[in-house]
């Protein structure tokens, strides 16, 4: 029998690899993968819910997260090559001279 | 003999090959191998949209997250000159454990109620339904083409036009900035030439 609580786990497993993802890489395109993973974990808890809810409102939510999920993915790569164009290389490193 | 229904054996295989999918995008070194890694993880994905009920979720998912995202990425990866990234302190496991744990805990205890609903007392979402929800104002009375009648719950008209409004903002600006003769460039050129910095320069 499959309940809500497999998909949340599922959820929970993949939120954490992302979470590793995005502390331990260095590469800002790495970086981006895993927010990508991130937010594929909570796209599946949201649909998870939805359903075992008998809610639309849960589907049309992953329907504008994708969206989201996709400006975001334009706009983060736009912002690497700038990142890339000017250091020479796409790593958080160079971006640490924001804190000075 | 419950446990091997075939739904059940679905979820688990899926659930394997996302989740040891999504291990390799975070972990190889090789960024083209962890781009293919997390396009074949989220395809395996929309099997779990499929599995849940929400077709349109599904193909979305396989069109948008699997299709385009992945692609994009490694042109990025290709056009970064990137293709090889160091991991960092392998420390950080520790705190994704950390993280893990409680996640896992809450998914088991504090949603009691549907826990006892299996997948299969749930009726999945015909795709005519959700565009309707998404398309229509709340409470609007729409007559399906099977003749029943369902009032509109979500009812995002709006939400939808600006999403389309802002998906169009973000690729206009992601064009603006990816631009060799950038502003962002112009600003900082001089104080920090680089490779490309430079080539600008010299056409200009």
């Amino acid at each position: 029998m499959l309940t809500l609580n497999h998909f949340l786990a599922l959820g929970a497993i993949l939120f954490a690899i992302g979470l590793y993802g995005l502390l331990s890489r260095r590469n800002l395109v790495a970086i981006l993968m895993s927010v990508e993973i991130l937010l594929n974990a909570i796209l599946v808890n949201v649909v998870a819910i939805a359903r075992f809810n008998d809610q639309a409102q849960g589907d049309v939510f992953a329907l504008f997260i994708i969206a989201i999920a996709a400006a975001e993915v334009a706009v983060g790569l736009a912002l690497f090559l700038n990142v890339f164009r000017l250091n020479g290389v796409a790593t958080v490193d160079p971006l640490r001279r924001m804190k000075e | 003999m419950e446990a091997f229904a075939p739904n059940v054996l679905a979820f688990y295989l899926i659930s394997a090959v996302a989740i040891i999918l999504a291990i390799l995008a975070v972990t190889t070194a090789n960024l083209v191998r962890a781009a293919l890694a997390l396009a074949f993880g989220f395809f395996s994905l929309a099997g779990i949209f499929w599995l849940l009920g929400s077709p349109f979720v599904a193909v979305l998912q396989l069109v948008v997250n699997a299709g385009a995202i992945p692609i994009v990425t490694i042109f990025i990866v290709m056009m970064t000159q990137s293709r090889f990234s160091q991991l960092r302190n392998p420390l950080f496991a520790a705190v994704a454990l950390l993280v893990a744990i409680p996640l896992l805990i809450a998914a088991f205890s504090f949603f009691p109620s549907p826990a006892t609903t299996a997948l299969t007392q749930t009726t999945p979402l015909t795709v005519e339904a959700l565009g309707v929800e998404l398309l229509s104002q709340r409470g609007a009375e729409v007559t399906l083409s099977s003749g029943e009648t369902m009032t509109v719950q979500a009812g995002t008209i709006l939400a939808f036009e600006v999403t389309a409004i802002i998906l169009l903002v973000a690729f206009v600006g992601s064009i603006i900035l990816a631009r060799r003769e950038s502003l962002i460039l112009k600003l900082e050129s001089g104080s920090k030439p680089a490779a490309e910095g430079k080539a600008a320069d010299a056409d200009a």
